[in-house]
């Protein structure tokens, strides 16, 4: 159950990076406000 | 670096479980932060609007805006909560204004509709990408494809309006009314009177004198 359990948190982990990049790419996060973006995500 | 509590909360949490680094664990917060309210804002935007009973033309709004916010950025509130209200109020008064206007005939939704492929090409023109000091772009070639990437979108948005416009759809007129205001409303963002305006809602204190 354990085992189960570390991989869907690694997993939504891996979903929400993904995520973090794709929005990153962006000009913006859609709504009209903006939290700062992390340093390692800037480019 | 300063995140909503809950962001930060499951991020640790999240974190903790998978032995994240320090800096990844930020990155979660504002991940969590971003889906978290953008998926808050849009859920309540169509419940207003289907309160309301302009459900199809505020979804064409919601559209309108992602595609464009998406690469052409524009002003932004420096509050998650001034946000949720500018965006749940604005969207569904739009789809009002837009179905009022429809009563008006085809020529006058033509006629807006004209007027907001102009001002949107010029704005994406002048000034997309337009980033927030929260968020800068640092790439010049990322800013250029972004460039290309709005005034693209102004030509498709176009295209699908002419496309809807010409469909036998009950709401296609109202939606095309819909979506010329917002692409008037996402250009405006971009210049700097939006940004005016924007800067004049977080002025706004609710704090009792």
């Amino acid at each position: 159950m354990r085992n189960i359990m570390s991989k869907v948190f690694l997993f939504t982990v891996t979903v929400l990076l993904f995520l973090a990049s794709i929005t990153a790419a962006s000009a913006c996060a859609f709504t009209h406000y903006q939290p700062e973006l992390p340093e390692s995500l800037r480019k | 670096m300063s995140y909503l509590a809950f962001s930060r909360h499951w991020a640790g949490y999240l974190s903790r479980k998978t032995c994240l680094p320090e800096d990844q664990e930020k990155v979660l917060a504002y991940v969590i932060e971003i889906l978290t309210l953008n998926f808050l804002n849009i859920f309540f935007t169509l419940l207003l609007a289907a309160l309301l009973g302009v459900f199809p033309g505020t979804a064409a709004c919601l559209v309108t805006t992602v595609l464009f916010r998406h690469s052409a950025g524009g002003a932004h509130s420096n509050s998650p909560w001034r946000c949720a209200v500018v965006t749940i109020a604005i969207f569904p008064m739009f789809a009002l204004l837009g179905s009022f206007l429809s009563q008006f005939g085809q020529g006058l939704v033509d006629a807006i509709s004209a007027g907001a492929f102009i001002a949107g090409l010029a704005a994406m023109i002048l000034f997309a990408p337009m980033d927030s000091p929260s968020a800068p772009i640092i790439s010049s070639l990322r800013k250029k494809k972004l460039k290309i990437i709005s005034i693209a979108f102004v030509f498709l948005e176009t295209f699908a309006v002419l496309l809807i416009r010409e469909s036998s759809w009950q709401y296609a007129v109202v939606v095309q009314s819909c979506v010329a205001l917002t692409l008037l409303w996402v250009s405006f963002m971009l210049t700097r009177k939006g940004h005016k305006l924007m800067s004049l809602i977080d002025k706004i204190s609710f704090k009792k004198t």
